[in-house]
């Protein structure tokens, strides 16, 4: 592996885990208003909250697991990245969609929060990253294709 | 009883009363003036008492289709007040009060 390659196979482990902490917290988020929500006995909100937990929860185990298959299968292999860019790409998709148009289940939100800032920037550099890996691992295959 | 459950019964309450004057007279419209005391709260800077004001908003829409965007507003004043965006907080009260008011 090139040193080129392994600045960004680090780079991007490092902001796909800083993304997945921002999915905990902002779930974590979530739980405090449902527990208020039970509390207050509003339940048509708990079922959202539920789903947007459970969602939360969802994209930070995947963007754990990115890093784990990064860190063992990126130095040869370009499927990492593409699930990385593919995963981050869908997400912020949904995000400018569930401040638009809207989404099933919850609707159109009309807040755009600071955590939210905050990791749609993480997947934007995630999806810069992965495109840049994609590129190089392509360059070092033609490089050895040559060579032989 | 406590606080929580008082608030709760409190919202049940507005809510009927929200589906009797919602189409009648907005100006003693419960929930309308429920967001009137979160936006004083959030003037005053009573973080507490606005969120507290903005849920029992919250609570008493729930279940309107007609008051969705009012309450996805008072969603939004939540979020902002959670994260210490205080003009954001009062914008979207303002918004939701806005809204209800059209109906």
């Amino acid at each position: 592996m090139k040193v080129n390659q392994k600045i960004i196979v680090y780079s991007l482990s490092a902001f796909l885990v800083a993304t997945g902490i921002v999915y905990f917290m902002v779930a974590n988020g979530e739980y405090q208003d449902f527990k208020e929500l039970i509390d207050l006995g509003i339940k048509g909100e708990t079922a959202e909250k539920q789903f947007e937990m459970t969602f939360f929860i969802v994209c930070g185990i995947i963007y754990l697991g990115l890093v784990v298959w990064v860190l063992k299968l990126g130095k040869t292999k370009k499927y990492p990245f593409i699930a990385s860019m593919i995963v981050s790409a869908v997400l912020i998709v949904i995000y400018v969609a569930s401040r638009t148009i809207g989404v099933p289940i919850v609707g159109t939100e009309y807040y755009i929060g600071k955590l939210d800032i905050l990791s749609k920037v993480f997947q934007a550099i995630v999806i810069g990253l992965s495109g840049l890996a994609i590129y190089d691992t392509s360059r070092l295959s033609i490089i050895k294709k040559i060579n032989k | 009883m406590t606080n929580l459950s008082v608030s709760a019964q409190n919202s049940t309450q507005q809510q009927q009363q929200f589906n009797q004057t919602a189409t009648t007279n907005s100006s003693s419209n419960p929930v309308v003036k429920s967001i009137d005391a979160s936006i004083l709260s959030l003037k005053s800077g009573d973080n507490a008492n606005a969120r507290k004001s903005l849920l029992q908003s919250e609570s008493a829409l729930e279940g309107n289709s007609k008051a969705v965007d009012a309450e996805k507003h008072i969603e939004a004043s939540l979020q902002a007040l959670k994260d210490g965006d205080t003009n954001g907080a009062i914008n979207h009260a303002e918004l939701a009060k806005k809204s209800l008011l059209g109906l």
